[in-house]
């Protein structure tokens, strides 16, 4: 089976590491847990409020390496898209970027749980 | 019933045990030592093994081989601490497999622990006047399969089936608790030649189970003269700071020269040593003190104590929960560890078997068992370490978690990445670390015949199973088409199947030689009896044949006499035919006919 | 020939309890061992040899899983929720920001190998691991008298979700 580099490093070099200050304005913070396994995922994204769209976002993941590349994807992912588009990133597709066996694919509901909480705890802030 | 002989396999020593009438004992030739040192040495005319390797090794540095044990399935990365150690050379083969060069020609470990247990085999077939097709062999609990795997090639080899590969603790705990027949947690502290491990088993009923177990495959007595000869080493080189003393004679004295000290040192404070320096005229005299000698060793003792510390927190007790500790290998002989285990554990261990011989004779044990000779007890056995798979990103998921009884199955789901895939590679690995290249790569195996489908789509369950042998089969089936893939494991590790039969062909003409002895040896022990006939119906012989009948009777067991002191069984097959003609006439009466009945047995045994 | 969709407690003889007599549990298993390990049937027939193989796989799996209380939950869980529909993530209020929280400290005393801070996190945790583990019982009891209890399986699920969280960080403590 012959994967792209840019999907392995995921796994090797994960992307984004680190955290945004969470009370600063325009930031949105997802904090997620997996019952299965209890692995702890935090992504946190920053908005331009002007035309809604993520132009940063950072993670970081106490989980196993599948858990650490899904975030790491995710945050990849929603650099750059509307928080709409961002909505509607599916689990399906981190794991067939990621050709995450079946036994790994809550590592991957994992990431979409957490961009979408993030979005909401962004819309929340700003909205109060 | 079928002998099932225990064999311990050790770095430094081998024996075999069986269990007799009586009871459980090591198999002893009259007159030779029960131990056969794990020392073998090339000579012109074949392989010496044990004692003769032994005396051999100063004289033939280059061909002899120690501690074959601490590289039976590993690779040259596994083994880059000690193979600067080595006095012989290790080269690289393929897939990781290392060769061992002596000469010009290149020997596997697993064909040069053959040697040893082929002459184990022998010992005991020429003891027990049988042929001995299976054994129980022991190996350190903390060997993978790689390694276990290795070891029962080497018995493929030397002509034997591994009926059971047994923990080397567990078959000391089942030699004391059958002893002792007590309830209760054991501790096993085992510290070998070449390896340590700290077992805890539990006795309760009839059913010994391990219950944790923890090592080190690159830690034993060795270590301890290594770092003696070191220190020699520096010693002499204050005084002749020219002298390098990298060659193999010169580590092979002053290995020689290590042990000797630690030798002393069991029952004395001070030593004192005189060694000849090779390629000078010059001898160095030395003293060891114990004081010395036990501030060396003590950062290893802490380590295995480590070990300790490690196994009771997985086991969950603590230290004074053990209700017996039980001690195995030569190194538990050194005072300084004796008492390091008894202040750990706070009480004396027991040390009422020989140290040397109480895996060999808990080997023996289970053999029996193995055969059906007894139901008195079970031993519930547990995989070491964790068996998987790789994902990817080189992470290592666990299908089979490490400390599980065996036989245990599980099994785990699979899919394609790529639409119409009809086949899948696993690459199979065990080891307790999160990535693979923390791991032991075990082989890998393909999955074929998945029908084309989308990708994602197929479920393949792949199932994996490890017998009460300790053996892991693979297989597998698609479950949406209830199609079953097939599988085909490709070791990254050991000896392919087309390897193993290379081998065994090469050694055609040993085994042939094998044979003969084998032959020779059951045929010396039919003339004895033969003669001792001849001997009790001599006074009949007298009243019933002429005295050139019984001269040429007594020509003839001269001429048998011979051939036993030779080396070819056919001619003295031949021999005791003749001698048998002879004898025919004494057959005729009561005493005769003994002879007779030995005789038909002989020429039965010979059309076998 | 067992059948392979056959409980772990059916299997072991032992009615579907939470609460289980562990001598007994015991006893049963080295009782069957004794009866059906392959070592005993070396010299038997392959299809007994088969039949050894497959019930002591079988009895390993239901003894290792009954055996402790927390698999035993689990595993008992699995069978209780059969069809009953509970959120699956339930956690206790703020409970996620904690753990996370004792995740970054634990890598902070793991860079600085501070073992006085392992040690004393890892009494903590297996305090309140054992706290979560009390429940277990009265929980699955009042079950027993009405099983369709949804509240009190969500409970029950709740309180295994926050042990598999601790159980995670103790782990991790100890793989070092």
């Amino acid at each position: 089976m012959a994967y792209s580099d840019k999907v392995i490093d995921h796994y090797k070099d994960p992307r984004n590491v680190g955290s945004l200050d969470k009370n600063e304005k325009n930031t949105g913070t997802g904090l997620v847990g997996a019952p299965e396994c209890g692995d702890v995922m935090k992504l946190q994204i920053q908005v331009n409020p002007d035309n809604n769209q993520i132009v940063d976002a950072k993670f970081k993941t106490f989980g196993c390496g599948s858990a650490i590349a899904s975030s790491s994807l995710a945050t990849e992912w929603v650099k750059g898209k509307s928080i709409d588009e961002a909505m509607s990133i599916k689990n399906t597709e981190i794991v067939e970027e990621l050709s995450l066996p079946p036994v790994k694919i809550h590592c991957s509901v994992l990431a979409e749980d957490a961009i979408k909480a993030a979005i909401s705890d962004y819309k929340k802030r700003s909205e109060g | 019933m079928e002998r099932i002989i225990g064999i311990d396999l050790g770095t430094t020593n081998s024996l075999g045990a069986t269990v007799y009438e009586e009871g459980p004992e090591v198999i002893e030739a009259s007159g030779e030592s029960t131990i056969t040192p794990s020392v073998l040495s090339l000579t012109d005319k074949g392989w010496l093994v044990g004692e003769e390797a032994l005396n051999d090794s100063i004289s033939n540095p280059d061909k002899t081989i120690f501690s074959v044990k601490r590289l039976m399935g590993r690779s040259l990365k596994d083994l880059e601490n000690i193979i600067n150690e080595l006095p012989y050379k290790i080269i690289e083969g393929q897939r990781q497999l290392i060769k061992i060069k002596i000469g010009e020609k290149e020997y596997t470990p697993q064909e040069l622990s053959a040697e040893i247990l082929k002459k184990i085999k022998m010992n005991a077939e020429s003891v027990l006047g049988e042929t001995i097709k299976k054994a129980v062999i022991t190996v350190p609990a903390y060997f993978d399969d790689a390694q276990r795997q290795a070891t029962r090639d080497a018995a493929r080899f030397a002509g034997m089936e591994v009926a059971r590969i047994i923990n080397e603790p567990t078959a000391a705990a089942i030699a004391y608790g059958l002893d002792e027949k007590k309830d209760g947690y054991i501790a096993v502290y085992d510290l070998g030649g070449g390896t340590f491990d700290i077992s805890i088993l539990k006795l309760s009923g009839k059913i010994f189970k391990v219950i944790a177990t923890h090592g080190n495959t690159q830690l034993g007595g060795d270590d301890f003269d290594s770092l003696v000869a070191n220190e020699i080493k520096k010693l002499i080189q204050k005084t002749h700071p020219k002298l390098k003393l990298n060659d193999p004679e010169s580590k092979q004295i002053l290995k020689k020269t290590a042990e000797s000290i630690k030798k002393e040192l069991s029952s004395s404070t001070e030593t004192s040593y005189s060694m000849k320096l090779p390629h000078t005229e010059l001898t160095f005299d030395g003293n060891f003190k114990l004081e010395e000698f036990e501030n060396l060793i003590d950062p290893m003792i802490e380590q295995t104590l480590e070990s300790c510390s490690y196994v009771l927190r997985e086991a969950n007790l603590a230290a004074d929960k053990i209700n017996d500790v039980v001690l195995v290998g030569g190194s538990t002989i050194i005072p300084k560890v004796r008492k390091r285990i008894e202040s750990f554990f706070q009480k004396p261990p027991h040390v009422a078997i020989d140290p040397y011989k109480v895996v060999a004779m808990g080997a023996g044990i289970q053999g029996h068992l193995l055969a059906g000779g007894r139901r008195d007890f079970l031993l519930l056995d547990v995989i070491p370490l964790a068996l998987g798979i790789e994902t990817l990103g080189g992470t290592f998921s666990k299908i089979i978690t490490g400390n599980t009884t065996i036989p245990a199955e599980e099994s785990e789901t699979f899919t394609t990445n790529v639409d119409n895939q009809t086949s899948i590679e696993v690459n199979i690995y065990q080891g307790e670390r999160e990535l693979i290249k923390h791991c032991r790569a075990l082989g890998q195996f393909k999955l074929r015949g998945i029908p084309p489908m989308k990708s994602g789509y197929p479920l393949v369950q792949v199932q994996f199973r490890v017998d009460a042998n300790g053996i892991l089969t693979v297989t597998a089936n698609e479950k949406r088409s209830g199609e079953k893939a097939e599988i085909e494991v490709i070791p990254f590790h050991g000896l392919t199947q087309f390897e193993i039969e290379n081998i065994i062909e090469a050694s055609y003409e040993n085994a042939v030689d094998d044979f003969n002895q084998r032959q020779l040896i059951e045929f010396c022990q039919t003339a004895e009896r033969i003669f001792r006939g001849i001997e009790q119906t001599w006074e009949v012989a007298e009243n019933t044949l002429s005295k050139d009948d019984r001269d040429e009777i007594l020509k003839q067991v001269e001429s048998v006499r011979q051939s036993m002191q030779g080396h070819d069984a056919q001619v003295l097959k031949t021999e005791l035919d003749v001698l048998g003609n002879l004898t025919r006439p004494l057959a005729d009466n009561a005493m005769g006919k003994t002879i007779l009945t030995e005789l038909k047995d002989n020429e039965n045994m010979i059309r076998k | 020939m067992i059948s392979d969709d056959i409980d772990h407690f059916e299997l072991m003889g032992l009615p579907q309890s939470f609460e289980i007599d562990s001598e007994k549990l015991e006893d049963l298993y080295q009782n069957l061992s004794l009866e059906m390990h392959p070592d005993f049937y070396g010299t038997s027939t392959k299809e007994k040899k088969i039949l050894s193989e497959k019930s002591s796989v079988m009895l390993n799996a239901a003894y290792s899983t009954l055996r402790e209380p927390v698999s035993r939950a689990r595993y008992l869980m699995s069978i209780l929720t059969r069809g009953v529909s509970l959120k699956k993530d339930d956690l206790p209020e703020d409970f996620l920001q904690e753990m996370f929280s004792l995740q970054e400290s634990l890598d902070e005393m793991l860079e600085s190998c501070d073992q006085s801070a392992l040690c004393k996190m890892n009494e903590d945790l297996l305090k309140r691991s054992n706290l979560i583990q009390s429940n277990f019982a009265s929980l699955f009891k009042k079950l027993e008298t009405s099983p369709e209890n949804t509240e009190t399986l969500q409970q029950l699920q709740k309180h295994l979700n926050t042990e598999r969280y601790l159980r995670r960080l103790l782990d991790r403590i100890n793989s070092k």
